[in-house]
């Protein structure tokens, strides 16, 4: 595939994921003329972008799809909500397309095909007479409807500067259309200058006030390409003559020295010969006042002549501000390369660092120090560069809702906050899963059908709310319903069903809560094709567990239901706890550790024996890890323990020592070891030695499920 | 649309109000006629207009050019609404102070107004 074809398909599929927001948001609000213009413009872009880089049967597919819309936005059929389920469809048929031709896995062409008919049965079937046509007028006096551009290939992402001249048919007003919105569409794509002529404006004897007068020159500078300019012309190229040209290219690397005076500018707009110009530059006047005095020029030319010369001072001012801020895009495993280079250094400075301060040398103390200090700035920064904020996942799950809502006859709204709240790219990646199962089960199990939540006195539109913060090194994701709470009767009973606690276990809420995540637990009455086969939280739980998050169950039954999922910042580094037993380091995420204890060796075999030891009066599960990791050296005479917490479980850790806090560069282990229970990564030391990171979920799994260890 | 005149006779001042989009802008224009052969200075005061398109603002050039055809004075009363503020900027008006009926500097979308 060549780099332009790729290059379509990134963006293609940036359009579809603006085409479903559009339609989302234009179910809301149907009236919406611009969202309606924005979801065609989408369309028309796929198809004809499609078209140009050879992507024919994607081209094919969106050009039906955007004929049908088209009478949407020309007023011939209203938006409802079985044309929107409709485009929503073409949406991910497009989008199967692209994967596609990217994968060279085939979809079925009969879906496309049933799309189409759809979409011809809802355009014939529901369009009312169309409206009586304008009265065929002559064409204004110099009008020749009609877009004229130059055919040139559609380069996004390079600044460049079109002057257009719009001039519109005079009975344009009297098709209802408003040419200042089509001013406002060119707004937006960037910087623009919009100079009105109005000089064919007569007086009010003479007015006919359904007639446009006037005519526009427009100069734009946009990164948005030829198309997007002639997009906003579509609807209006049979009533208006549009005439786009390139001013100026590659605006990115303009500096001072190009900004073109007035008289250059007039001799390249042809109004004026170099000539002309000369002579009267001679008056040494300003040459505005000359041309005009020497009716060389018309007041309405040097006006658009300073217009654009201030408009190119604008872009240039603009472009200064920019280049400080300005982005680019880098390939992910780019970046992942870039923070394990960054991870190798830090491990090398911890070696440098050790190294000085075994020599004692006042000089290589003060180069390790300095290194030390540049390593942490350049972790920090790299690790920066990889956050993302949680926004465009929270804006995937609006499609989610909406589907899923309807198809199970319930009525709910999607609300989110702290989009902008960041995550490692990593983190970030696999959270998707996760917030499905969960938001899934919110839909299904949570949140009621309209008339029970009436019934019950509440509204009948439910809200399932997204939000995200910052607190410490962690992310805190909060899944919030407002449906029936968990029913903690049942899921008891279920407990005591499945085996996993006997019918007189009497559990506080968070323990009971923390049941639905065995698995195969359901309370789910019937299985549906959402949910109730008991596989989904259990996933979730392994899931989270897997990126060295938590995630904890808050319900009221009758109120609703909070699961909050706790995760790290990053999963390159973390806080941990250095320890020892026998010859081998351990790291125990810092996270995790709740204090540090110290025992005897006989109370500590004690513990052993019971699988569990005494903390000031409380009973804590303990785990050997001498025991676990096969340690065969004598052991010290005191065991320390650490003492770990696990979903409200507390766990003692015994091991030999403590060696301190240590922040740890994780690397990843070898497929050899992706059985070995209780083990998540390892670390470098300082010295070069190798250190396990232990796996703490896995850790507690082990004292609920296992024989005393 | 109200006109009020001054007892002098001289001067006076024209209402707009609510929507003043193509919809209205015929019994417009013939308010402005019968408000110039009636004074000499005629002021039109917009503050209370809520909607403005196109044909308002090619109404308000019409009605300059006609006071300079009749040798008359108009002014926009204090500041531009800003209904019509937006309008008329989306449209480039603002940008454009340089017509052939410029003659005495008064053009209309001096962002100042009239007096």
């Amino acid at each position: 595939m060549d780099p332009h074809q790729t290059a379509y398909l990134e963006e293609a599929k940036e359009l579809l994921v603006e085409l479903e927001t559009s339609l989302l948001e234009l179910e809301d609000t149907p009236d919406d003329q611009e969202l309606i213009g924005r979801v065609f413009r989408a369309l028309h872009t796929i198809k004809g972008s499609g078209a140009m880089f050879g992507f024919d049967r994607i081209a094919e597919f969106t050009h039906q799809v955007e004929t049908a819309f088209d009478l949407v936005r020309s007023g011939k059929i209203p938006v409802t909500s079985e044309m929107i389920n409709l485009t929503l469809r073409a949406r991910d048929e497009i989008k199967a397309m692209l994967e596609e031709a990217e994968t060279g896995e085939t979809t079925d062409p009969g879906s496309a095909e049933e799309i189409i008919n759809a979409f011809i049965a809802l355009t014939t079937g529901a369009a009312p007479p169309a409206p009586e046509p304008p009265p065929q007028l002559p064409p204004a006096e110099n009008v020749r409807p009609g877009i004229i551009a130059p055919d040139r290939p559609e380069i996004k992402g390079r600044l460049t500067t079109f002057r257009i001249l719009f001039k519109p048919r005079r009975e344009i007003l009297q098709t209802g259309t408003n040419p200042i919105l089509l001013l406002d569409e060119l707004n937006a794509l960037g910087e623009c200058t919009i100079i009105v002529n109005n000089e064919k404006i007569p007086s009010l004897h003479t007015i006919d006030t359904e007639q446009c007068y006037v005519s526009w020159e427009i100069l734009l500078t946009t990164d948005q390409g030829i198309n997007s300019v002639r997009d906003v012309f579509i609807f209006v190229e049979d009533l208006s003559e549009i005439v786009i040209e390139v001013l100026e290219e590659d605006l990115d690397s303009l500096d001072d020295s190009q900004q073109k005076r007035l008289g250059e500018i007039l001799i390249e707009r042809r109004e004026i010969s170099a000539e002309a110009l000369t002579a009267c530059l001679d008056k040494q006047k300003r040459i505005g006042e000359v041309l005009i005095g020497e009716k060389l020029i018309s007041n309405q030319a040097v006006a658009n002549a300073l217009a654009q010369q201030q408009h190119s001072s604008r872009v240039l001012k603009k472009q200064k501000e920019l280049a400080e801020t300005s982005t680019i895009r880098v390939e992910a495993n780019r970046l992942d390369k870039l923070v394990n280079l960054v991870g190798e250094l830090v491990t090398l400075q911890a070696r440098l660092g050790q190294k000085a301060f075994r020599e004692n040398d006042p000089d290589l103390i003060s180069i390790s120090e300095e290194a030390d200090r540049l390593t942490s700035a350049l972790r920090n920064n790299a690790m920066s560069i990889r956050m993302l904020p949680i926004g465009k996942t929270f804006s995937k799950f609006r499609r989610l809702v909406r589907d899923l809502s309807k198809n199970l006859g319930k009525e709910i709204i999607l609300t989110t906050e702290g989009e902008e709240t960041e995550l490692d790219k990593t983190v970030i990646d696999k959270l998707n899963d996760p917030l499905v199962h969960l938001i899934r089960n919110c839909i299904d199990h949570g949140i009621e059908l309209p008339e029970e939540r009436m019934h019950a006195g509440k509204a009948g539109q439910g809200t399932i709310h997204l939000k995200a913060f910052h607190s410490g090194a962690n992310v805190f994701l909060q899944i919030t319903d407002d449906g029936k709470g968990l029913d903690c009767k049942a899921i008891h009973a279920k407990g005591v069903e499945k085996g996993i606690i006997q019918a007189d276990t009497v559990l506080a809420e968070k323990e009971l809560f923390a049941l639905i995540f065995a698995p195969g637990f359901s309370t789910a009455k019937t299985v549906s094709d959402v949910s109730g086969r008991g596989v989904g939280m259990d996933v979730v739980k392994k899931n989270i567990d897997a990126l060295r998050g938590t995630i904890e169950i808050e319900s009221r039954q009758g109120s609703g239901t909070t699961v909050t999922l706790k995760l790290p910042l990053t999963l390159a580094i973390i806080d941990g706890l250095l320890v020892q037993i026998g010859k081998g380091f351990f790291v125990i995420p810092l996270s995790a550790v709740e204090e540090c204890l110290e025992v005897t060796r006989t109370e500590a075999n004690q513990a052993l024996e019971r699988s569990m030891l005494s903390s000031r009066g409380e009973i804590l599960s303990y785990i050997s890890l001498r025991r676990l990791f096969s340690c065969h050296d004598t052991p010290p005479p005191l065991e320390k323990i650490v003492v770990i917490e696990e979903n409200g479980h507390r766990i003692g850790l015994g091991l030999d020592s403590v060696i301190g806090q240590h922040q740890t560069v994780i690397k990843g282990l070898s497929k050899v070891y992706q059985n070995v229970k209780g083990l998540s990564g390892a670390t470098i030391l300082g010295d070069g030695t190798m250190a396990l990171i232990l796996d703490i979920p896995q850790l507690a799994q082990c004292v609920k499920s296992e024989p005393p260890l | 649309m109200k006109l009020t005149i001054e007892p002098d006779g001289r001067r006076g001042t024209l209402v707009l109000r609510g929507a003043q989009t193509i919809g209205q802008a015929h019994a417009l224009k013939e308010s402005l006629l019968d408000a110039f052969q009636k004074v000499e200075e005629l002021e039109i005061d917009m503050d209370a207009i809520t909607e403005a398109d196109l044909s308002l603002l090619q109404l308000l050039c019409a009605a300059h050019r006609t006071s300079q055809e009749l040798r008359k004075k108009l002014f926009i009363k204090r500041r531009w609404p800003e209904v019509l503020e937006k309008t008329a900027g989306s449209a480039g008006f603002f940008q454009h102070r340089r017509c052939q009926f410029n003659l005495e500097n008064d053009c209309l979308w001096r962002k100042e107004g009239g007096e």
